[in-house]
């Protein structure tokens, strides 16, 4: 097994097998980290045609991951049949709708789909959306529909935010908005964030005349309700006394969307898929956004902090204070009951656009070491922090994905903290606002920071290392696991979770517990094939056959 | 809410199919040595792949053309021969298999000529295998029966296509397949791997080969592994495929397409290669028929060990008659697995009142409707194709079925109304052991069986009050 000072000779290994033009792209995007000079990686690139790779398409970022965990917006897939069935409750989004009629609606468990036919490919495909909308609405009478684009749309010039527009108009009460984010566009499903992210910022945010009420409201950004996670913050939140106005997305509604202006500070947790809202929301609402991460005990606690910071109120700070003190003793008990079966073993992740960054501090409470990490989706600013955005080269695949341009609200805008006092937080309180740090900071001298790691660079890397658990998703599952390591899904949890806060974390101790334990790997291959001695041990003359026990 | 149940409707809603490229892929996993690679939007691939994945619990690696805007322009001759230089020299593949999508379809890209082209320019190249699968114009049924056809096409015999081998290669396949056990061509729906063991092993019993595409059995469902094989091993081999027009004959089993996709057609009517067609064998009927047929052939009878899982199964169907006769179940899923599921529930005496399909094509009626099976109530069976679950729902609601067999799509259904669902065909992401379940044959009928009448013993106790301990 290598060490960390092999890294070296295996980055020229991994990309020696490459033709010159690609090693020469791959190798900007292996990097060996130091935290103390950050190095520069190269991420949000195209994946080069045949490399096989973990990413999806601009529009399973949009209707997939950002608008997917939205109940009460019905989701239009506009085109053939596949990316509207490929989508249909794929991520685990969980949701709660309410009781009472009117709050009760849940669309999520649908798949709704125009599912063009080869006469909508020639003649256009505009009628055809148009009767879905109407026969989406006349079913079920949404606040609001969203239409989202599959590749052939944009090819044979169906405009959907034409139809959206038209169809806003005839139906009266219902808010029909158009994505245009077919496969093509953009290097990965990040592209899809954005185009979802900034039509729901023109056509949602902002929109409701109602307001959040509460002593100390926040939104929280980037928590997509995989398995529950924003349900265990829902309830820290209640237990602190933080009123959560929305969540974008999980566990969300229209409405909560709408008047999300009204918050007083927006935490974000994955920062890769909606830091741009946090910013917009800042300009046109006046509202100041933090980083916070709920992965991991520790990390969840120090989240907290920074809220009850922000807010400055004694109560709320003794409150969280309780609430962490409460919520420790149930993970201490459950961290020291598994700590001897993970201490000192091994990690490995790659996943998502924050992910790979979050879980760090799960498996730093563990006692396991990182080994390799990196993201599907990422981008340069969420490797080596928001620092490096301005030096960001905008190629081609950016410049297609609109810039909103904002500006202060006439009605709406109120700066909710001074420059004075937010620079008091920083320095007295180390509270950074607008600021994310990224992952190569956390990571350890030597290890291998790697984006849109490819199925032949995995295997490479497993081969070298053999860490003691592989955390990526599905597509990698199988693989790595006929290689005789385990493999935690972190896009659906291995159907497991919640993972996030407290709770989280006791569920996460146990099932990466539970892995590293499995005995399956030392069954594999007989013994025979092995080269074991098989002689077998004859029962000696005299004495009985069978032993009988009393 | 398509066209079948509300006439006006125009969208789906809860769709009962997937697309074509994926149906391309699955036939493609099937050959030996080989790379799908699916041109378009690496979305198709990385979409294809997850629902698969979850569905076999295997790696499935499929590499994709990866379109950008300028591709789009452009056209994607560029972008396919980098993906295809790109797979050829990381995995080095005996095949690649290109499938077009939607995207690459729609701009017009002629992927047989950039494939042809592509073979001039890199003589060293592996074999290239070009598929048309736009979703806008079938389902995964119709993408997996296009992709062997022109598997079959692009590769079997001499005379046609360029990587078809040279004359003397062509001589060697001709004395291996005198030498050796009489081969038989099988081309099958996309059933189990554990069926496709079925088929090999009792075409070995009587004492032939059987030569199946695409054969899954080891690539969808292997073993783990001493050494890390970048391509899983397993499949049909080109050079079998190659020979596949000196076979015996070939069997078409559960052939519903017109016979333009029908593999087994096209070699008899080139090499007059004989083919038989017959249903799925699937139940009593369907297996005695295929054996019927397997033993003209082969020249050889029935082993015994297969007559006595026919009569252990004969035995089960009066056994389990008082579970199941009348009782009412609804079949959903692709038009292969529905008419053979139908035929087998009718042969139990169970009243397969409802079956539907998400596929449009005028495939499923008529097969059940040829079938002529006595229905087992007074009223006639409904058969609904290019349905969906939101159409169904209504349906299921109103007939008030025992029992729902199909995928794992029709959980909501089945949650809403309480009627239990058998999980069968694909996909199945919320049950284990999906590549082992068991249809084909008698002992196939058999596992089969007993999983439908537990369903229903098991429905009978959990709602029982009393909580009957012998049921």
């Amino acid at each position: 097994m290598s060490s960390l000072a092999d890294n070296e000779k295996l980055k020229d290994d991994i990309l020696d097998i490459y033709p010159a033009k690609v090693a020469r792209k791959r190798k900007k995007s292996i990097v060996l980290n130091d935290p103390g000079e950050i190095p520069e990686i190269q991420a949000n690139v195209r994946t080069i045609p045949g490399i096989i790779t973990q990413r999806g398409c601009s529009y399973a970022g949009c209707k997939g991951v950002v608008l997917g965990p939205t109940r009460d917006i019905i989701n239009l897939t506009h085109g053939p049949i596949g990316c509207g069935f490929y989508s249909w409750l794929t991520r685990r989004n969980q949701t709660r709708p309410g009781t009472e009629a009117g709050s009760d609606e849940n669309f999520m468990t649908y798949c709704f789909s125009t599912d063009m036919q080869d006469p909508n490919i020639v003649f256009g495909g505009e009628k055809k959306l148009k009767k879905a909308v109407k026969e989406a609405y006349d079913t079920f009478h949404p606040k609001a529909i969203g239409i989202f684009s599959t590749c052939p749309v944009g090819l044979i010039g169906d405009d959907v935010h034409a139809v959206a527009r038209e169809m806003t108009e005839e139906l009266g009460d219902c808010n029909v908005f158009g994505f245009s984010c077919e496969g093509y566009k953009g290097v990965s499903q990040s592209a899809g964030h954005h185009i979802a992210n900034n039509q729901l910022f023109k056509h949602v945010i902002g929109k409701g005349e109602e307001k959040t009420e509460g002593e100390f409201k926040i939104n929280l950004l980037g928590e997509y309700n995989i398995g529950g996670d924003a349900f265990v913050l829902e309830d820290i939140f209640e237990k602190c006394g933080i009123t959560l106005g929305a969540t974008f997305s999980g566990n969300s509604t229209y409405d909560q969307f709408a008047s999300s202006y009204s918050a007083d500070l927006n935490c974000i947790m994955c920062h890769r898929s909606i830091n741009y809202v946090a910013e917009m929301m800042e300009e046109k609402y006046g509202i100041p956004w933090i980083k916070v991460n709920f992965i991991g005990a520790e990390s969840s606690a120090k989240s907290l902090r920074k809220i009850a910071d922000y807010f400055g109120s004694q109560k709320l700070k003794d409150r969280v204070e309780e609430v962490i003190a409460e919520e420790m003793s149930a993970v201490s008990a459950a961290r020291d009951e598994v700590l001897p079966r993970t201490e000192g073993k091994s990690a490995m992740l790659f996943v998502g656009g924050s992910r790979a960054h979050h879980y760090q501090d799960l498996f730093t409470e563990l006692g396991m070491k990182t080994l390799a990490a990196g993201y599907e989706f990422g981008h340069r600013d969420d490797y080596e922090g928001r620092r490096v955005i301005p030096n960001i080269k905008i190629d081609a695949d950016s410049r297609n994905i609109e810039e909103l341009s904002v500006s202060a609200d006439p009605d709406k805008y109120n700066q909710r903290i001074t420059d004075e006092e937010r620079a008091r937080l920083t320095e007295e309180r180390g509270l950074e606002f607008s600021d994310y740090e990224g992952l190569m900071p956390q990571m350890e001298e030597g290890t291998l920071v790697i984006d849109d790691l490819s199925h032949y660079e995995m295997e490479e890397l497993i081969k070298a290392h053999k860490p003691d658990v592989f955390c990526a998703g599905i597509k990698e599952k199988y693989a790595v696991q006929k290689m005789g390591v385990p493999l935690k899904q972190l896009h659906s949890y291995d159907y497991g979770g919640p993972y996030a806060g407290f709770a989280g974390a006791v569920n996460f101790y146990k099932d990466i517990a539970l892995m590293v334990s499995s005995r399956v790997w030392g069954l594999v291959g007989a013994p025979w094939e092995k080269g074991e001695s098989l002689s077998p041990v004859y029962v000696e003359s005299g004495a009985p056959a069978v032993t009988m026990t009393e | 809410m398509s066209g079948a149940a509300a006439e006006n409707y125009q969208a789906a809603g809860n769709p009962c199919r997937q697309c074509m490229p994926l149906g391309a892929s699955w036939a493609f996993k099937g050959i030996e040595g080989c790379i799908p690679v699916l041109h378009g939007s690496q979305g198709c691939a990385t979409y294809i792949r997850r629902f698969m994945i979850s569905h076999f619990r295997e790696p499935i690696d499929i590499a994709s053309s990866s379109f950008d805007e300028t591709t789009v322009i452009f056209g994607g001759q560029e972008n396919l021969e980098q993906a295809v230089m790109n797979v050829f020299n990381q995995y080095k593949p005996e095949v690649i298999g290109i499938a077009t999508t939607c995207l690459s379809e729609t701009i017009g890209d002629d992927v047989e000529r950039f494939v042809r082209e592509l073979r001039m320019k890199e003589p060293g190249l592996c074999t290239l295998i070009p598929v048309s699968t736009p979703s806008y114009q079938g389902t995964q049924e119709e993408g997996f029966h296009r992709t062997v056809f022109s598997i079959v096409s692009h590769l079997a015999g001499a005379d046609v296509g360029s990587d078809a081998g040279s004359e003397n290669e062509q001589n060697d396949l001709e004395e291996q397949a005198e030498s050796s056990l009489p081969a038989l061509n099988f081309f099958l729906p996309m059933v189990t791997p554990a069926d496709i063991r079925w088929i090999r092993k009792v075409t070995a019993a009587m004492k032939g080969e059987a030569l199946i595409l695409p054969d899954i059995s080891d690539t969808l469902d292997g073993g783990l592994w001493n050494e890390y094989n970048a391509i899983p091993p397993g499949g049909t081999s080109v050079d079998h495929v190659r020979s596949m027009h000196l076979s015996e004959a070939s069997m078409e089993l559960g052939a519903l397409l017109p016979d333009d996709w029908r593999p087994g057609y096209w070699l008899q009517k080139h090499y007059g290669t004989p083919t038989l067609s017959c249903g799925l064998p699937v139940g009593i009927d369907g297996t005695d028929h295929f054996f019927k047929i397997l033993s003209e052939i082969l020249g050889s009878s029935v082993p015994q060990e297969i007559l006595e899982e026919r009569n252990r199964l004969c035995d089960a169907y009066a056994d389990a008659h008082k579970y199941l006769y009348g009782k009412k179940v609804v079949i959903y899923g692709d038009s292969s697995t529905v008419e053979s599921l139908y035929r087998f529930t009718s042969e139990i005496g169970m009243n397969p009142l409802f079956c539907f399909t998400g596929s449009p094509g005028g495939i499923l009626k008529p097969a059940i409707e040829k079938l002529e099976i006595p229905p087992v109530a007074d009223e006639a069976p409904l058969i609904l194709e290019d349905c969906d679950f939101a159409d169904a729902e209504d349906i299921i609601e109103d007939r008030k079925p025992d029992l729902l067999i199909g995928n794992s799509k029709g959980y909501k259904i089945s949650r809403r109304t309480g009627i239990p669902l058998l999980r069968t065909g694909f996909p199945i992401h919320d049950r284990f052991g999906a590549s082992r379940q068991r249809m084909l044959g008698y002992s196939g009928a058999l596992e089969l069986l007993d999983r439908i009448v537990n369903i229903l013993m098991e429905k009978k106790q959990d709602d029982s009050e009393v909580g009957y301990t012998y049921l």
